[in-house]
Order: structure tokens, then C-alpha cells, then sequence
């Protein structure tokens, strides 16, 4: 994937030329969850490590894919976690008025904790981090917020079932119109934390 | 600016999409199914061989607030719980004079077969009275509901009760994480997850713990202690080193002021200038103005 970013695009061609490395990160996210699926369904891995593996592996997969670092801004940062804040609240009004159940937890709280961040960050600067610039680059803005929206969807439902599809795909427009406004994965990405966190207390 | 727009409007469609999901089918788990947790193996209480023993069971009282049932939450002491009872305030039926409330969930041997399945885990029986050990029952408008976690490679299934010695079919919905469902009651009794015709429990794995959702336990008075590391993923220590070294690497690129984001767009590098004329056709490859900082 990165050789295949590695020359000039020219204008005519970039859609062309994005294309495949969309098709690459899109087929290597897969094959990531394909052998999470297989982990879990086969109890290989406790969870924290199958977690750990599969946060490594999609950071593996952005930058193989062409992402680089640079300074998040910190009004993407706040907004992201409003965002995510948000999230928690409509999950809780939702339930309303059963009772929220206290929780108890099977994991120690701070490999938990670094897990769940990486997995979250992970998958958000795979989807919209390299596929939504590849994905964008091929087929535009609404392409781009389509196809990671839908994939945010799917990735989950091997482990979690279909009925998550309706859910994670309205998070994952959510997500992508962080994406848009702030131009990076910084804001989807604390939004995703501050939500995957939370679920230590809801 | 019509960027802009386009993200207002994924923002909107998405808050829309999710409230719309959430409240028509509100899931008992994490918000975005996402992240990572932890939960023991299954335990039976007649293990098949090479299977884990040890199902637990729960019990607890409350006292009945206002003439009304309290909020309760009461589940089994493996994490997550393999049975759990939930009911919001209120949504019991109480007998006349009650003033306690007795909830118990015990494992206990199948007293009949499904017809249309086969019990995947074990039966629970979940008994609320009153201190004169009256039955209570569930609200016919909702508010008191089960959840049953089975063992892993559930592909579908569906809680059922033992009326008599018929198992009768609940309508059930997934509980937000894997193979934990949930249903609505009204009468207390012997439930179980049933499964198609010819499933069988996945070979024990290696390891003794896999992904799920974060466990929801009993809000009552005694059940599902906090599990400690040892208790849920055995070799927690070195996988715990590495985790906090992996957030401690984090930090350290977060506090040098480095987070990921998207690299520039490739540009095709510029021509000359000698050689080129204002206007022709061969320059394609324009420079972009710098980004305006918001």
C-alpha cells in the first residue's frame, strides 16, 4: 500500500490511482476482523490480549496504508469528546426507566482501559483515518463518510451480531461528520474512546 | 463551506439514525459494541468432559419502598453473570402486606427437554416472593426482564420457560454483547437458552477467558463480587506490563505533540517555470494554497 502512494498522482488519475490502496486498507481491516472472529469464536486469546493484537494490527494497517503523524488540534480533541458524551447519554436516556445496572468487571481496569483505547483509536484511524483519505480520494466526501459508515457496521458483527448494523452505522455518520469538520481522525477517534470507555459503567 | 454543510448533515442523519435504533431497540450493552472486555468460561452446572463446573447462583433481599417494588438487578457471581434478573421500580406485583423481597437464581438439572431445540448452558430458576414466600410476578407492561449468557459459537438463540413440563418460547433479543440474551417476563420460574436442533458447546478453548461487552451484575445486596486479574484472564501480569507500556508509549507521543492524522495528498512535483506559458494546457499540476487555519 505504501509503495503504491509512494508517486505523484496526477489530477486525472488520482481517482484511478486511489482506488486500489482503498481496496487494500478496506481488505486488510477484513482480514483483521476475520482473525479476531476466529480468535474469539475459538477461545485462542483471553480478551485482553486478542484485544491488544487487534489494536497492534490496525495500527499496523494505517500506517501501511499511508497515515502519518502530525499535531492534533485541540478543538477536535474537546469536540470529540462532547461527541462521545453525547453518545453515552442517548445509550442511557434509551433505557429509560430501567434501572442502570451496576456493573461488575471481569477485567482489571487499567489493561481494560489501554485495550479498549487502542482498539477504538485503531479502528478509527484505519476508517477514517487512511480508507476515508484513499476512499475520498477515489469517490469524494460522501463516498468516503458511506464507505467507512458501513464498514464501521460490518466489522462489528461477527463478534456482536447483526443487530448492531442499524446502530453502528448512525455512530459511524456521526463519526464521519466529525471526520468532515475537523478534516482528521482526531475528533471520531476521542468521540470512539470516551464511548468504549464509558461501557466500564454502564 | 461544503464540507461543512456535508458533515452538519452526517452529523444530524447519524444523531437520527442513533436515537432511532437505541430507542426502538434499546440494547443492554455498551453503546458502540466496541472495545474490549473480558469474560470467565462458561460454567455448567453438569459440565460435559473437558468443560468447566461451577455455575453460581445468586440470592438477595429488598425491602419494598412506598408500597412500590425497589429497582433491582440481581445476577450470578461469574463475570459476566449467566443469569440475571432486572425490574425497574414498581414493575413487580406484589402480593397484599408484602414488605420484603426475596430474589434467588439457582443452576438447576432441566426437569424436561425442549421440543424444538437443545438447552445451550443451564437452566436457571429464578424465584421472587415475599416473606411469606408468596410469588411475585412482573408488571404485563414490561419492566422486569432476564438475561441469560450462554456458551460461545451461540449462533442464534432464544430463551424459553418451563411451563409444567413444556418449554415455551420468549421473545428475546440479543443483550448487547455475545451470546448473552434478553427477555421481558411476567412469571418467574425455570428458564434456559434454547438453540437450534443439533448444536453442540465449542470445543474448550486454550485460554480461559474471551471478548465480550463489560459485565452487568446485580445492583441488589450480594452478588458478582469484582473479579480480580487472576480470576478472569489467568496470565493478566505480562499482559498487563504490556498494555500499560503500550498507553505509556502513547502518552509520551501525545505529550510530544504528535497524534495520527491524514498526511498531505501526494502532489506531482511542478515543472519548471522557463518552460512553461501562462495558460497552457500542460500545467495540470497547480499547487494548492496553504490551509486556512481555522
Amino acid at each position: 500500500m505504501s509503495v503504491l502512494r509512494a508517486g505523484p498522482i496526477r489530477a486525472g488519475d488520482r481517482g484511478r490511482a486511489a482506488a486500489a490502496p482503498a481496496l487494500a486498507t478496506g481488505l486488510a481491516l477484513g482480514l483483521a476482523v476475520a482473525v479476531r472472529w476466529q480468535v474469539f469464536r475459538t477461545e485462542t486469546l483471553d480478551g485482553v490480549t486478542e484485544g491488544l493484537v487487534f489494536g497492534l494490527a490496525l495500527f499496523a494497517i494505517a500506517l501501511l496504508a499511508g497515515l502519518r503523524a502530525s499535531a492534533p488540534k485541540l478543538d477536535a480533541l474537546a469536540a470529540g469528546l462532547a461527541a462521545g458524551g453525547v453518545l453515552v447519554a442517548v445509550s442511557v436516556v434509551a433505557r429509560w426507566p430501567f434501572p442502570p445496572p451496576v456493573l461488575g468487571h471481569a477485567a482489571p481496569f487499567l489493561p481494560w482501559v489501554a485495550v479498549t483505547t487502542l482498539v477504538a483509536a485503531g479502528e478509527e484511524l484505519v476508517l477514517r483515518g487512511a480508507l476515508w483519505r484513499w476512499v475520498r480520494a477515489s469517490g469524494g466526501d460522501v463516498a468516503a463518510l458511506l464507505a467507512t459508515s458501513v464498514l464501521f457496521a460490518l466489522i462489528h458483527v461477527p463478534i456482536y451480531g447483526w443487530h448492531v448494523v442499524p446502530l453502528d452505522f448512525g455512530v459511524g455518520l456521526w463519526f464521519g461528520g466529525l471526520r468532515l469538520w475537523f478534516g482528521g481522525p482526531a475528533a471520531p477517534a476521542a468521540a470512539h474512546v470516551l464511548a468504549d470507555l464509558a461501557t466500564w459503567w454502564l | 463551506m461544503e464540507r461543512r454543510r456535508l458533515a452538519l448533515t452526517a452529523l444530524l442523519c447519524g444523531f437520527a439514525v442513533v436515537v432511532v435504533a437505541q430507542r426502538l431497540a434499546p440494547v443492554a450493552g455498551p453503546p458502540l459494541y466496541d472495545g474490549v472486555v473480558v469474560e470467565d468460561p462458561y460454567k455448567w452446572l453438569s459440565p460435559p468432559p473437558g468443560y468447566e463446573g461451577g455455575a453460581q447462583s445468586a440470592s438477595a433481599a429488598g425491602a419494598v419502598q412506598g408500597g412500590q417494588s425497589p429497582d433491582l438487578g440481581i445476577g450470578t457471581q461469574e463475570q459476566p453473570p449467566q443469569a440475571q434478573v432486572f425490574a425497574g421500580q414498581g414493575y413487580l406485583v406484589m402480593p397484599p402486606g408484602t414488605t420484603t423481597i426475596n430474589v434467588s437464581i439457582q443452576p438447576v438439572a432441566p426437569a424436561a427437554q425442549p421440543g424444538d431445540g437443545v438447552i445451550a448452558g443451564n437452566v436457571y430458576r429464578f424465584s421472587l416472593t415475599n416473606q411469606n414466600g408468596a410469588p411475585l410476578s412482573g408488571e404485563a407492561s414490561g419492566g422486569v426482564t432476564i438475561v441469560l449468557r450462554g456458551p460461545p459459537n451461540l449462533p442464534s438463540a432464544q430463551i424459553e420457560r418451563l411451563a409444567g413440563t413444556t418449554w415455551t418460547p420468549l421473545q428475546t433479543d440479543p443483550a448487547g454483547t455475545p451470546h448473552m440474551f434478553t427477555a421481558v417476563v411476567t412469571d418467574f420460574g425455570d428458564f434456559a437458552i434454547v438453540a437450534p436442533p443439533g448444536w453442540t458447546p465449542a470445543p474448550p478453548g486454550q485460554a480461559g477467558a474471551s471478548a465480550a461487552g463489560p459485565a452487568l451484575s446485580g445492583s441488589g445486596s450480594s452478588p458478582s463480587p469484582v473479579a480480580s486479574a487472576a480470576d478472569s484472564t489467568g496470565s493478566t501480569t505480562p499482559v498487563a506490563l504490556i498494555v500499560i507500556g503500550v498507553v505509556v508509549l502513547f502518552a509520551v507521543l501525545a505529550l510530544s505533540g504528535f497524534a495520527l492524522a491524514r498526511r498531505k495528498r501526494p502532489v506531482a512535483p511542478a515543472q519548471p517555470t522557463a518552460s512553461r506559458r501562462p495558460g497552457s494546457s500542460t500545467n495540470t499540476t497547480r499547487r494548492r494554497p496553504p490551509r486556512r487555519r481555522r
